[in-house]
């Protein structure tokens, strides 16, 4: 059984996709992000609007629509219940933006939502690194930029993109590439990012001043 | 056919029917061409940043109504998406360039293909802007690898039509002046080399107040 929760939620088992209700894919999801958890907290958690009888109440029928889909989809003991290990999770993070559950607004969603979403970018960066060590300069400028659209204000793209310029030798496209990333920010960059101008500055006839401020 | 341009100005075919799109409408299907399939959530915050998000959830919710209206969009589980049957430009020319970083050989014609229109020209969003910088990225170094790979195959005019393309589009490249250099030295013409590096050293200075990097002067040791 497959169960995919980036892109949206989508559970399938021998390539067929099954129609599940809101409160079902709630639990599942919950199950998948949380690990195995104890009831009252999952009604807690799920329900936080109604009172504890009333939300266990709820999670009982929910676990019971959820068997009728014919598939061992959660294992329960007396106090918790799980995901059942034959449920592969995809939460891989891939070279592309996927959205952990778009449009679900739960605190347990948005804060591992986040994290997804920074472990991609820090994905594309150490793509775009690995590529730089290479000298496949082309693919590192395409992972940097494509962190970059992902997190436009974000240094460390901007600081790659600069890096990958000089390691090619295009001065004038990593001094353009910076000051493009100042004038963005409205402020000056890190000091990190301001050496690499600085190192291909002193080749130059001009001093960095000059240099900074013809753009 | 149908097909979806971004490549010079926006246009969206059904078939043989040109179909009009809304302001608003082709933002969003430009979008979704060069980011894939995207949650509402996204897109509505990065194309109506400055409006509350009620108002940008209703603006893209009537915008994606009108555009399902012309089968130009699906949406699932939240998630926009371009219909599979639309081609786009611009995801045939990143797929052409991709060919050509990889060190495929090249089709004759290789460098032209790659020379059509930048992306959504006058579009001043800053994902434009990065997009439209990625792509002009990815064709100057399809265009330096295209170079290499005519060169080793000593294909030397088609490799000096392909170089002059990369300046063209972005004349204070050095990598790009580089592979100009490197066919007038594969043709054993030492003299345009040093011409064409002389040229080069004077614009950098004279536009951004740099000058060249060592790997340059290194293709012309001892003669400059």
């Amino acid at each position: 059984m497959r169960l995919r929760l980036l892109d949206g939620f989508r559970l399938s088992h021998h390539g067929r996709d099954f129609d599940v209700g809101r409160a079902q894919q709630r639990l599942l999801a919950y199950l998948a992000l949380c690990g195995p958890t104890a009831r009252d907290k999952i009604a807690a958690d799920l329900w936080p609007d109604t009172g504890a009888d009333k939300a266990m109440a709820r999670l009982r029928t929910t676990l019971w629509r959820l068997n009728q889909l014919g598939l061992a989809l959660v294992t329960a003991d007396d106090e918790a219940l799980a995901l059942d290990r034959a449920v592969h999770v995809d939460l891989a993070v891939t070279d592309r933006a996927r959205e952990l559950l778009p449009g679900w607004y739960e605190d347990w969603v948005l804060a591992e939502r986040d994290r997804i979403h920074r472990l991609f970018l820090e994905k594309l960066e150490q793509l775009a690194e690995d590529r730089l060590r290479e000298r496949r300069y082309g693919e590192a400028v395409e992972f940097a930029l494509a962190a970059m659209r992902a997190a436009p204000l974000r240094e460390t793209p901007h600081l790659l993109l600069v890096r990958v310029h000089i390691e090619e030798g295009n001065h004038c496209e990593a001094l353009a590439a910076y000051l493009a990333y100042r004038s963005l920010l409205g402020a000056e960059p890190s000091p990190r990012m301001r050496q690499r101008v600085d190192s291909i500055a002193t080749l130059s006839t001009r001093t960095v001043g000059q240099l900074l401020a013809s753009g | 056919m149908d097909s979806l341009a971004l490549l010079g100005c926006f246009g969206l075919r059904r078939g043989a029917r040109e179909v009009r799109v809304s302001g608003p409408g082709q933002r969003v299907l430009a979008y979704l061409a060069v980011h894939g399939p995207t949650s509402r959530a996204v897109v509505a915050g990065t194309l109506w940043p400055d409006v509350r998000q009620e108002r940008a959830d209703g603006s893209l919710r009537t915008t994606v109504w009108r555009l399902s209206q012309d089968e130009a969009l699906t949406c699932r589980n939240e998630v926009l998406e371009l219909p599979s049957d639309i081609a786009v430009d611009v995801a045939a020319l990143r797929s052409r360039a991709l060919e050509l970083l990889a060190g495929v050989t090249p089709p004759p014609g290789a460098g032209h293909a790659l020379a059509c229109g930048e992306l959504l020209p006058g579009w001043g969003e800053e994902w434009v802007r990065i997009e439209r910088e990625r792509l002009h990225q990815l064709r100057l170094h399809a265009l330096e690898s295209l170079v290499d790979n005519l060169l080793a195959g000593r294909r030397h005019a088609e490799a000096m039509a392909a170089a002059t393309l990369a300046v063209g589009l972005a004349p204070l490249r050095e990598s790009a002046h580089r592979a100009v250099i490197a066919v007038h030295l594969a043709q054993g013409d030492l003299a345009h080399a040093v011409l064409h590096f002389r040229d080069f050293e004077d614009t950098l200075r004279r536009e951004c107040g740099l000058v060249p990097s060592v790997r340059i002067r290194t293709m012309l040791a001892g003669n400059i």
